[in-house]
């Protein structure tokens, strides 16, 4: 058993103070909104020049596992995500604060993302060989009908009505055509010099998530209501410990949603946390209170955004394939140690990779035991005045966005896009499916093209989107999800109806 | 939201739709597919959503609908602007300070007095100095500098 072989290295000398020292590090990056996983790699790569390959590598993978965690602690207390993965979890993290259970919101957070994160790693030791085999079965035209689920999940994400999420989504996919495409590479919508990269995700992300929440705290400061607008709640660990593992059922969608998109090259890890969030609410008996302050939606979004983690890195270092954009900076590094994916990672390097692999698991427990006592400190966060925190949240989002590419134009886009969707807001519009329709739309549109062109060559363009089996039972999942979104549209229409039945009663009376 | 006000949302929202329809099909060389689908996508959700707010009998309700507060927003606004007009040529983290600096002083709730200039000041320096450690002397972030830094 080579994993129990290679624990002892990992928990003596420098590798244990890699691991913690980058383990709070992650969970402070993570908990910084425009610096994401993907980033926070990156940024720190050059550190690991100067180490073993071994100690590199354990640096980047306990900052891509607590970066990813480390996140939902802006997205629970500020309603910013730390990164794509944490927008789900915003979405019943930010209204338990609200309703008065922030440090519940962190508990479930910290300890669902440890449970989701070691069955990730778990399924990375034990399954990558038959996963390799699953996640090289996915062609384009697998990918294209696993972006549309992705999109079919924006009827759940907190839009004033499925129709208004739907085209709020839409408006994002057209957003992310902006600048060239991907397939014949010429250039579209470049309406200025700005738009000539066209429109990344941490931009958007930034600019729609932070500058309406500014304007929102800069519109309560000036009306007086400046201070701490919820208090943090004492609650025992234990308690929430036990309450966690108690839903099974959210843990068991989150992780197995995480474990499949992670393994999946290309499909983007960061939808993860989003279309478990999504199954979470379908197959729950109470579907209405999820936007709300559900902890299930919590735990079902952080244990599949940990999860993915772990998996992401299967077709990674088999097969040099990254699962999520973080995986491939990864596979960056580890190919500056002169280490190449494959299987002669495993029989060559075979003490680095397990080393590794080991280190990963005992990342996932340090996250947890220094996530849940961070967030004892979470506190001191939201008692800063909201003067403070809008200008603090201002030179975040700028310096944050700047830093990715180093780029004016990243800058003026995230401040375009922020102030219109602050104004949508206003509208019934939500965030959450315009950054969806910006993350999934090139994966989309690069998959449909690529698959258009494999069809030309094979049976034709129908056979080759509408058949076989996986194609099929993605296509029965988006089938599904859409029946249900309209659904709960007409139900929530006819409580809205009942509802205005019985205010109009209350005003005659 | 009241029933005129919705009226309104969904007819702008089509007028929105329609111009990105426009501006997809107006360039005649390749790899507009894909843009034209998603907008034909974009102006069909616009028109059912029209056509159910027509429909819709108007409805009994207070207007719960936030309104914007210009008069609140328009000074961050202004920073946000000026940030970007003059952070190439005055330098990244001058700038940063500046415009902390402003929103906090503009939003604090405390009466104007020496006291507060100074408190805020220094927890202005405070926060750009952290972020300047962090981002350029830990992650050597290259951050552009103008005539200051």
């Amino acid at each position: 058993m080579e994993l129990l072989e290679y624990l002892p290295q990992v928990l003596s000398g420098w590798n244990l103070v890699i691991l913690i020292v980058g383990t709070v590090v992650g969970l402070l990056l993570g908990a910084t909104p425009g610096l994401s996983p993907t980033m926070a790699v990156a940024l720190l790569i050059p550190f690991t020049f100067q180490m073993e390959a071994t100690s590199g590598l354990i640096l980047l993978g306990v900052l891509y596992t607590s970066t990813v965690a480390g996140g939902a602690v802006s997205a629970i207390l500020v309603n910013i995500p730390g990164s794509p993965a944490n927008i789900a979890t915003m979405l019943d993290g930010h209204p338990m604060a609200k309703n008065g259970h922030a440090s519940e919101a962190l508990h479930y957070c910290f300890i669902s993302s440890g449970i989701g994160g070691v069955i990730g790693v778990l399924v990375l030791v034990f399954f990558t060989p038959i996963l390799v085999g699953v996640a090289l079965r996915f062609g384009p035209s697998e990918l294209f009908w696993i972006a549309i689920l992705g999109i079919t999940v924006i009827g759940s994400l907190g839009s004033s009505s499925v129709l208004k999420g739907l085209l709020a989504g839409a408006i994002g996919v057209w957003i992310s055509l902006i600048g060239f495409n991907p397939i014949a590479g010429t250039e579209r919508f470049v309406f200025s010099e700005h738009l000539q990269g066209g429109v990344t995700i941490i931009p958007a992300l930034i600019g729609l998530f932070a500058i309406p929440q500014v304007f929102q705290m800069v519109e309560s400061a000036k009306r007086g209501l400046g201070g701490e607008i919820f208090g943090m709640e004492h609650r025992s660990i234990l308690t929430s410990l036990i309450y966690n593992l108690s839903k099974v059922r959210a843990l068991g969608i989150g992780s197995l949603i995480g474990t499949v998109v992670g393994i999946i090259p290309g499909a983007g890890g960061q939808i993860a946390g989003l279309i478990a969030y999504d199954q979470a609410k379908k197959f729950n008996r109470n579907p209405d209170a999820f936007g709300k302050g559900e902890p299930e939606g919590v735990i079902a979004s952080e244990s599949a955004n940990s999860a993915m983690v772990g998996a992401s890195l299967v077709p990674m270092l088999s097969l040099g394939i990254p699962g999520s954009p973080t995986a491939a900076v990864l596979l960056g590094g580890l190919l500056i140690q002169g280490l190449f994916p494959g299987p002669d990672l495993f029989t060559q390097h075979a003490p680095v990779a397990w080393t590794f692999m080991s280190a990963l698991l005992v990342s996932q427990v340090l996250m947890v035991i220094f996530g849940l006592y961070i967030s004892r400190f979470s506190k001191y966060v939201i008692r800063v005045p909201k003067h403070y925190m809008a200008a603090a949240v201002v030179i975040l989002a700028v310096l944050g966005t700047y830093s990715v590419q180093n780029s004016i134009s990243d800058i003026i886009i995230m401040m375009t896009l922020g102030v219109a969707m602050y104004l949508a807001t206003r509208f019934g519009f939500s965030p959450g499916p315009v950054v969806l329709g910006i993350i999934l739309g090139p994966i989309a549109e690069t998959n449909f093209l690529q698959g258009e062109m494999i069809a030309q060559a094979m049976d034709g363009t129908f056979q080759y989107f509408f058949t076989g089996n996986i194609n099929l039972l993605l296509i029965s999942i988006c089938v599904l999800s859409i029946a249900y979104s309209i659904f709960a549209e007409f139900k929530a229409r006819a409580r809205h109806r009942r509802e205005l039945a019985s205010f109009a009663m209350e005003v005659k009376l | 939201m009241s029933y005129l006000k919705k009226n309104l949302t969904e007819i702008v929202t089509l007028m929105i739709t329609v111009s990105l329809l426009v501006v997809s099909f107006t360039p005649t060389g390749s790899g507009y597919e894909f843009p034209k689908t998603v907008s034909i996508i974009m102006v069909s959700i616009s028109v059912i959503l029209v056509l159910m707010t027509m429909i819709q009998k108007k409805e009994v309700a207070t207007d719960n609908g936030d309104p914007i507060r210009w008069g609140s927003i328009w000074p961050t606004l202004f920073v946000l602007i000026s940030l970007l007009l003059v952070v190439e040529w005055l330098g990244f983290f001058a700038t940063c300070f500046i415009a902390f600096y402003l929103i906090v002083m503009i939003y604090s709730p405390e009466r104007l007095c020496l006291r507060s200039v100074v408190k805020s000041g220094v927890i202005s320096v405070i926060f750009i100095g952290v972020l300047y450690l962090i981002f350029v002397s830990l992650l050597n972030v290259q951050i552009p500098s103008g005539i200051l830094i």
